[in-house]
């Protein structure tokens, strides 16, 4: 084999990145795995019909009093709440929330989870400490609790549910950014390019974090589901998205004193919830598996 | 040994912590308890009142010192919602929450032993593949959806189990859905970890080792590679185990079980702080208390830890 | 009756990767009986240490092996497994490089002890177990309190010892020895040697030594046989095949390891992996 010139990736032309992607091993097996794919086209569905459906459906707060607690149909197709209220249109809405939720905390964390752990891994020293020192903090505490925390501070709403989930969130992807930067630091590209005096911003975007963060995006994708998961859980013990704007949380939760009578109106929200987190968790598997990423412990520490 | 020493040494400091920043964000958020606590269409001086009885209107340095006060003498308050003193209220539902807990414990055992050996054992096969798709559905599925399809199901359909609430104590028929709940929510993610483990250390030499030396593939399942996963999932069970705390707030509110989490829940729904706060406090206490046993267990099994 | 001689006859083992087999050892024929002692030379990836994992079936899954590989007259490729348990350890003992990682950390060397034997033994008591185990460091000049220690507390060369120990412990007349010494430094590998060969001569074993150090080999083995990437290129009396190679590769091995230089003055190394013909040949 003729030994190559290591250069530093910038610095070698590359092809269009999604040919590139498109060619790629992972895609193959990504592709090639069933369930995953078969979850990803329901997500995909479930974004299309939330983004979309609320436009061609009623107004998921209006209550109609003479059409209380019917039953899934042909006038309602999956029927009416305990206030009359259509909950196909609520199930719409209340999806919006919760894949909000998901998609922004996951956005928020990855930002500033990955900048906390670059940084403290690339600088170590006391700075690393106290950012591992709360990390450890966090992550001890159940998400849920966390979130009622912040829930009980700062009230329940939009905002506050994705500042709650995304507090509980950045440990996770800062410890996997920090882990990643602390493998990579003392390689001879990192050494190299530090020596040549590229200024330290640039050398952890430009030469750190392109080698990063493919293990902290595929876990964060994985972990989607379980932050709609905590959402649901806030909304559902009133900590969350308040009545009357929907949400699958706290539909469960008006819904369950009816659950005798009008079985459909808690179980239908739960089981879209639970078959949106399934396919979060398949999605997240497969990618794990395509780009075989192993999970970082997390290792609970309480002090 | 030391490490155990400085945590219960620390425990104290921590909690008093936790409580005071409790304090901090709940009293310098801009909404104060007083406006969560009422409707906004009162008139101010009823507003005052309350304020005045609730002790709201004191400086907040004044209110900080009474408060710390108080925790040190024990005394968390008194809810505004009940008019009775935090503690008791605390202390009269703890033995209820006590007994989910514990139960759900040794429901996520006996359900992660056997099935994480099993699939480790029976890598890649049918029972393998089965056991992944339980752990999958175990961690994703909400544990408050799962409770209500358990009403539904066992209670109102084939009356097996009480609906909701708690009997008198032993109340073992009203204890076992929430506990499957709880359970199963936790199994998920620690059946994973225990089959990740027994994978990794299968495939370390020493298990090689062991094979060359002939011992045969039972022991070295379930003595050998057992110990050692055990020594590096331990930790993972601890977080999974505090979590369940978490979770024991929802399984609670489901069933309509007197415990932490429901009286947390009530204060939500009143904006009750002092039984917000006093709540999550204890139930803080267990997520220490369960980390640290199981540090103390990593202590026991871990030969190289008990040296340190 | 003991068998008195461990064969291999053209011997071929070939490795399944995702792609295409690759055979790490092709026609391999050697042999070594009860009192003697063999040493294998070659460099990392020539399939030495394949040879002797192939001995006890140990081979990752997905490992073919070809030809007969013999233990008196048993052939080892052949047997079910549960046959195959009685043989390791019991007939065939192995030592492995790392022993940090060959011995399992959560446990004593005590129990790690008593589990071996008692697994040949099934009807042999624990404090008998225990008794033997004694004995058995004491044969090995360790000292018997090192039996409560755990392997993270002992020395390299300690912990290279109760490798040796516990892999005598079940009584097995051959010993594979992979690149034991390999990790220490000089003065300890070279006690460790000698101790081998001592237990060795005492107990009438059949040892394979499997090292890249022509040294090593040297010190301890009446014949040697050399491989070079998956053949065997040279085969006899250690004292010969020195004094007289054949294959470059040998050649190269003797000039470098009695630190020869050349007519500039520079040191001889060997060709390296990258220089030499890129293909490796493919077992269709």
């Amino acid at each position: 084999m003729k030994s190559s010139l290591a250069l530093p990736i910038d610095m070698q032309k590359r092809p269009l990145i999604h040919r590139r992607f498109w060619n790629s091993d992972p895609r193959r097996r990504f592709t090639s795995n069933t369930l995953a794919m078969v979850s990803l086209c329901w997500l995909f569905a479930v974004l299309a019909a939330v983004i979309v459906g609320p436009w061609f459906s009623v107004d998921p707060n209006v209550a109609d009093v003479t059409a209380r607690l019917k039953p899934p149909g042909a006038d309602f197709i999956l029927g009416t709440d305990q206030l009359g209220r259509d909950m196909l249109a609520r199930v719409l809405a209340g999806g919006r929330v919760s894949l909000l939720v998901a998609v922004m905390a996951t956005a928020v964390s990855l930002t500033i989870g990955v900048f906390l752990g670059v940084v403290s891994g690339y600088r170590g020293g006391f700075l690393d400490d106290a950012i591992t020192r709360v990390f450890d903090v966090l992550l001890s505490f159940p998400t849920l609790l966390l979130g009622i925390i912040v829930m009980a501070a700062f009230g329940g709403s939009l905002f506050t549910v994705i500042a709650a989930t995304s507090i509980a969130t950045v440990p996770m992807v800062g410890r996997l950014a920090r882990a990643g930067t602390i493998g990579i630091r003392p390689r001879e590209y990192i050494q190299g390019v530090i020596a040549l005096g590229i200024p330290t911003s640039r050398i952890l975007l430009r030469h750190v974090l392109p080698n990063i963060i493919v293990p902290v995006l595929v876990l964060s994708t994985g972990n989607m589901g379980r932050l709609a998961l905590a959402e649901a859980g806030l909304s559902y013990v009133g900590a969350g998205i308040q009545p009357p704007d929907a949400s699958w949380g706290n539909m469960i939760a008006e819904g369950q004193p009816y659950l005798q009578y009008a079985w459909w109106v808690p179980v239908i929200p739960g089981t879209v919830l639970t078959l949106v987190t399934l396919a979060f968790s398949f999605v997240g598997d497969g990618l794990r598996d395509a780009f075989d990423v192993r999970e970082l412990v997390v290792q609970g520490d309480g002090t | 040994m030391k490490v155990i020493l400085k945590r219960i040494v620390l425990l104290p400091v921590v909690l008093i912590g936790v409580a005071l920043i409790l304090f901090a964000v709940i009293h310098l958020s801009p909404t104060s308890p007083a406006q969560l606590l009422i409707a906004d269409y009162v008139t101010p001086e009823v507003r005052a009142n309350i304020e005045a009885k609730l002790g709201l209107d004191q400086p907040l340095p004044i209110q900080f010192e009474k408060y710390v006060v108080g925790l040190a003498q024990g005394d968390l308050g008194d809810s505004f919602r009940y008019r009775d003193p935090v503690s008791k209220l605390l202390l009269d539902v703890l033995p209820s929450s006590v007994a989910l807990i514990a139960s759900g414990l040794v429901v996520a055992l006996i359900i992660t032993l056997p099935l994480g050996f099993l699939a480790a054992r029976f890598k890649n096969g049918w029972l393998d593949t089965a056991i992944r798709g339980f752990v999958v559905c175990g961690v994703s599925i909400p544990s408050f959806y799962l409770g209500i399809v358990l009403i539904l199901v066992l209670g109102f359909y084939l009356h097996l189990i009480p609906i909701s609430g708690r009997g008198t104590p032993p109340d073992f028929w009203h204890l076992i859905a929430p506990a499957i709940v709880l359970g199963v929510n936790t199994a998920g993610s620690s059946t994973r970890v225990l089959r990740a483990a027994l994978l990794d250390s299968l495939n370390e030499d020493y298990i090689r080792a062991a094979r060359a030396r002939g011992i045969n593939e039972r022991a070295i399942l379930l003595k050998l590679a057992g110990r050692n996963a055990l020594v590096s999932a331990v930790t993972v069970f601890g977080a999974d185990s505090a979590g369940m705390i978490g979770s024991v707030i929802l399984v609670e509110t489901v069933f309509a079980r007197p415990g932490l989490g429901q009286l947390l829940f009530t204060g939500l729904k009143y904006h009750d702080f002092p039984l917000i706060s006093g709540s999550i406090l204890v139930l803080l206490i267990f997520v220490v208390a369960i980390n640290t046993l199981v540090d103390v267990l990593h202590l026991v099994i871990d030969p190289r830890v008990r040296q340190a | 009756m003991e068998p008195d001689r461990l064969a291999f006859e053209d011997v071929t083992i070939t490795y399944t990767p995702r792609t295409r087999p690759v055979a790490a050892v092709r026609h391999v024929t050697l042999a070594v009986e009860v009192g003697r002692t063999l040493g294998i030379v070659g460099e990392s990836g020539s399939g030495k240490s394949t040879i002797g994992l192939a001995a006890i079936r140990l081979l990752p899954a997905g490992t073919q092996v070809m030809g007969r590989i013999t233990l008196g007259d048993t052939d080892v490729l052949r047997l079910p497994e549960q046959e195959m348990r009685a043989i390791r350890g019991r007939r065939i003992g192995m030592v492995f490089q790392d022993s940090l990682a060959a011995l399992n950390p959560v446990f004593s060397i005590h129990s790690q002890f008593v589990q071996t034997i008692r697994q040949h033994h099934p009807g042999m008591g624990r404090s008998e177990a225990s008794r033997q185990a004694g004995e058995m460091l004491e044969e090995l000049d360790i000292p018997r309190d090192r039996l409560h220690s755990f392997p993270h507390e002992l020395s390299g060369g300690m912990r290279q010892r109760i490798m040796i120990a516990t892999a005598l412990a079940p009584g097995p007349s051959f010993l594979i020895a992979d690149e034991s010494t390999s990790d220490l430094d000089t003065i300890s590998q070279r006690r460790i040697l000698d101790l081998l060969l001592r237990v060795q001569k005492s107990r009438g074993l059949g040892l394979i030594v499997v090292s890249h150090d022509l040294g090593v080999i040297h010190h301890v083995s009446e014949q040697v046989a050399v491989l070079y990437r998956g053949d065997l290129v040279e085969f006899g009396p250690t004292r010969e095949v020195l004094a007289n190679p054949r294959h470059e590769y040998t050649k190269g091995l003797v000039r470098v390891s009695r630190k020869q230089r050349t007519e500039s003055g520079l040191l001889y190394t060997l060709p390296s992996r990258a220089s030499a013909d890129p293909a490796r040949p493919v077992v269709p």
